[in-house]
């Protein structure tokens, strides 16, 4: 039997393949197709959710390792309002074709949740999933955008 | 063919209006088609939501949205309730019959295509709902106005909103556009709105066809031949078949066709699964004996000398000009030269799959993400052996298009599968797969020769082209002023994988042998860069000149040159072109034309940090004409600098032993984040034209423009595309 947190709801596993990875659970089991297949091997980041608030692939991530642990994906990102990347993504217009984006802000959210004001080498440092159609350098923009958004947010209250 | 003729208005069950193209039965050559085939372009709902039907496939280039403004400027809607709609592909829409049309989307043609009829269309529907108020009103349609989804009597104020007017609007006739809205009138048009796909997008909710499912759906995938032409030669699936989630298991016919975009298909060994996941897993527990054929001793890098043998310079020219023969050695001076091309494949993020219902073996339905739902009928209706009216695609938005999507390998596969089990298949290619089955942009040699007069000019100029691309070579015409001009092209058929398109297609490679040669030759004469191709632009083309691609060649070329000029002088500015930079550091410019349209100058900024070459910027300069949606344009041209970069870094993929090397993105990496350059870049409109397409001309001018800041840098000259990293 596994257990484990999905966008906030508790899952319990019992008849599934505990070496199936999670990326197929997410997709097939439950619905959430937000998270893609890009590669299978953990290379491309399509396939990013959180692990305890950390982003990981999925796409290689066998069941029986979340056990116990909170996974989040793109739906559960911000359940009621959409979380200030979602917002700076829109008002860069980041995406195009748009299949790696979900990934790409899952990995942004780690990066904002652990380093309120990244640098430009952080950001460097942390997004190195693969856009095809190389929009990077709104992806930059937009996390800088986010960034300034959250602190500006923070002064207002504080 | 006037397209007013073919707009038809009629009234939703709903209530609303919608607009369409209206074939009538006289233009509808095959007896069984039906009367009243539609073409649905714009519906106004009650509620005042305007909805513009897409014809064109969307792959992220924003060819929906761009469309969807174009329509929505004519009808003066309010563009926040506007919305778009992919149409699926069936027997009931217009030009069905037709095996290319609307619906077939590549060349960077879409906005320019889609532009008379979609204008057309939006001020039809809005000259149909003035009339309705006006009537309404009692007053003449010279009193009202229209602004943002209202129609507005001028004299006092009073307005009814579309969705009020739409349902007696359908019973206006469609009425005569004799003129459409002025450019300075524009609400919509030329603003930087954002894609209709990004909300939802952001929100992981959007849906490509991998993540569809349909009632009754098995999936499928396919161990496929890694050499060309290679076939089962023996298979155990025993401890696969054990696996709970497999349904069959069994070997699938090779299917070997020439045609354009159909290159038939590989066969292999088909496992058909419950889910994606069980495919997968049977996969590794299958082992297969190949017989890979005769192409299994082949390699890619003994195809440039193959190329060199096959070389045929007295092949009849595809362009000529002056005296076509004239040697070179008659000039002053003679610089040659040669540039090469690897394969290289196309890395969509989203890989290649498509439900196919095919279940009855009479009738067919396919979901999934293609840039030819039309074209793909015609192969799909002859090799499966059904009447194209049997036949329904319904496009999805792609992870991805570049080129790879209008072949019908995939849907081909798909649809075999599904006949054979009687199920609706989703047939899924894995990474691997979607790398090692491709069908890639060429491997190619350029030989380049001039004849240079005393004050470094061109007067003779030779082109040879020797590519595994059908299509050939040398297409693109030449602004550069000469005297005699000779261009061969030759196709070099026994490719070891097949050929397809890549963005950028023939002008990415033209461009880059082109704008580099002109280089070197700038060199020879002593010139700056810049100023001598302005110079060689200035210079007159001689009157025979002819070109196979364009029979209007000399017309176009005077347009090509000034632009090119303009284009060259504005990047120049842009980039400070002029003012030094520290010794490491070179600047590399190329200019291209994408279809005689679409111009783009860049200059670029590479830097050497110890041995390496680093891109650092990239200035561009570029005109589309009419700018439909300024931040889908800059998109497009950032898109298409990092995608012509990635080879320049990465290379593309080789072939040992018969077979694709390259496996997943731990082998064929592409640009990312970190190897991303500062871009600027400015758009121009020049002369008053109507729009000309983004989508590729920008890749065509970054890998020329690097080699050229290496030599500015360091003296050497790189002539083979992948040249850094």
């Amino acid at each position: 039997m596994i257990t484990f947190k999905l966008n906030g709801e508790t899952v319990n596993i019992d008849k599934e393949d505990t070496s199936k990875p999670l990326l197929w659970f997410l997709r097939d089991q439950r619905q959430l197709t937000g998270t893609k297949y890009g590669c299978g091997k953990g290379l491309c980041g399509a396939c990013t959710v959180h692990i305890n608030g950390y982003a990981t692939p999925s796409c290689s991530l066998p069941l029986g390792a979340v056990n116990g642990m909170e996974v989040t994906t793109i739906e559960g990102l911000e359940r009621t309002q959409f979380h200030t990347l979602q917002e700076a993504w829109i008002a860069q217009d980041v995406p195009q074709c748009g299949y790696c984006q979900p990934g790409q802000i899952m990995s942004a959210a780690d990066l904002l949740a652990h380093n309120k004001n990244p640098s430009e080498e952080d950001i460097t440092q942390k997004m190195t999933n693969i856009c095809r159609c190389g929009t990077y350098s709104r992806i930059r923009k937009a996390i800088k955008l986010a960034a300034d958004m959250t602190s500006q947010a923070s002064e207002v209250k504080s | 063919m006037k397209r007013r003729d073919f707009l038809k208005a009629s009234a939703l069950t709903t209530g609303g209006l919608l607009l369409s193209l209206n074939l009538p039965a006289a233009q509808i050559k095959k007896s069984s088609a039906p009367a009243n085939m539609v073409g649905p372009l714009i519906q106004i709902d009650t509620n005042g939501d305007v909805t513009i039907f897409i014809y064109k496939q969307e792959m992220g280039q924003g060819a929906a949205t761009g469309i969807a403004m174009i329509a929505a400027e004519e009808l003066d809607a309010d563009w926040s309730s506007t919305h778009i709609k992919l149409l699926s592909y069936d027997k009931n829409i217009e030009n069905y019959q037709s095996d290319w049309g609307r619906f077939d989307t590549g060349g960077s043609y879409s906005i320019e295509s889609e532009w008379s009829l979609m204008r057309s269309a939006g001020a039809s529907a809005r000259a149909m709902l003035i009339a309705c108020a006006a009537a309404s009103w009692h007053t003449n349609t010279s009193n009202c106005r229209t602004e943002k989804g209202f129609v507005i009597h001028t004299p006092t104020g009073k307005k009814r909103s579309y969705g009020e007017l739409a349902q007696a609007a359908a019973n206006i006739p469609v009425p005569e556009i004799k003129q459409f809205k002025p450019q300075n009138q524009y609400q919509i048009i030329g603003k930087p709105h954002s894609s209709l796909k990004t909300i939802n997008i952001v929100q992981g909710i959007l849906k490509y066809s991998l993540d569809i499912k349909v009632p009754g759906m098995l999936v499928a995938t396919i161990i496929r031949p890694p050499v060309l032409g290679g076939k089962i030669k023996r298979y155990n699936a025993e401890e696969a078949l054990k696996l709970p989630g497999i349904v069959a298991i069994y070997p699938m016919q090779e299917l070997t066709a020439k045609e354009v975009f159909n290159k038939g298909i590989r066969g292999g060994l088909v496992i058909v699964g419950q889910s994606t996941w069980d495919c997968l897993s049977a996969r590794n527990k299958i082992e297969i004996e190949w017989d890979h054929g005769v192409l299994q001793t082949k390699n890619c890098r003994d195809l440039y000398a193959q190329l060199d043998a096959f070389l045929n310079p007295n092949t009849t020219p595809s362009q000529t000009a002056g005296i076509s023969e004239q040697p070179i050695t008659q000039s002053h001076k003679h610089v040659s030269a040669e540039y090469t091309s690897p394969f290289i494949g196309h890395g969509l993020m989203e890989p290649l799959n498509a439900i196919a219902d095919f279940s009855d073996g009479k009738h067919l339905e396919i979901w999934t993400g293609t840039q030819s739902p039309q074209h793909s009928t015609r192969h799909l209706s002859i090799i499966l052996g059904i009447e194209k009216d049997t036949i329904v695609v319904h496009p999805c938005f792609m992870g991805g298009g570049y080129g790879r999507r209008f072949f019908c390998d995939f849907l081909l596969e798909a649809s075999f599968i599904s006949k054979e089990v009687k199920r609706p298949i989703q047939l899924i290619w894995t990474r691997e797969d979607e790398i090692q089955f491709g069908h890639y942009h060429p491997l190619r040699k350029d030989y380049y020769q001039c004849g240079l007069d005393n004050d470094g000019n061109i007067e003779t100029l030779t082109l040879n082209v020797v590519t595994t691309h059908e299509w050939g070579g040398g297409e693109m015409p030449y602004g550069y002023g000469l005297k005699n001009l000779k261009v061969t092209s030759q196709h070099y058929a026994d490719s070891i994988v097949p050929w397809g398109s890549w963005r950028g297609v023939v002008p990415h490679l033209d461009s880059f042998s082109r704008e580099i040669f002109i280089d070197e030759l700038a060199h020879a004469a002593g010139k700056d860069p810049i100023a001598y191709r302005i110079s060689q632009l200035n210079r007159p083309s001689p009157d025979n000149y002819f070109s196979q691609h364009n029979k209007e060649v000399k017309d176009a070329l005077p347009f090509i040159k000034d632009m090119q000029i303009k284009l060259l002088e504005a990047v120049a500015k842009l980039s400070n072109w002029h003012t030094p930079r520290a010794a490491n550091v070179g600047l590399g410019v190329a200019i291209s034309a994408y279809h005689d349209r679409s111009f783009c100058a860049q200059v670029v900024e590479v830097e050497l940090v110890g041995e390496e070459y680093i891109l650092k910027k990239v200035y561009t300069a570029a005109d589309v004409g009419l700018v439909i949606n300024p931040n889908l344009v800059r998109g497009q041209i950032e898109s298409g600098i990092i995608w012509g970069l990635t080879p320049v870094i990465h290379g593309g993929v080789t072939v040992n032993n018969g077979r694709i090397t390259q496996s997943n993105f731990h082998d064929m990496p592409l640009v990312k984040m970190h190897e991303t350059p500062e871009m600027i870049t400015e758009l121009f409109c020049f002369e008053e034209r109507s729009p000309a397409g983004a989508g590729e001309f920008a890749v065509t001018t970054i890998a020329p423009a690097i080699s050229n800041a290496i030599f500015a840098l360091s003296g050497i000259r790189k002539r083979h595309l992948h040249m850094l990293g």
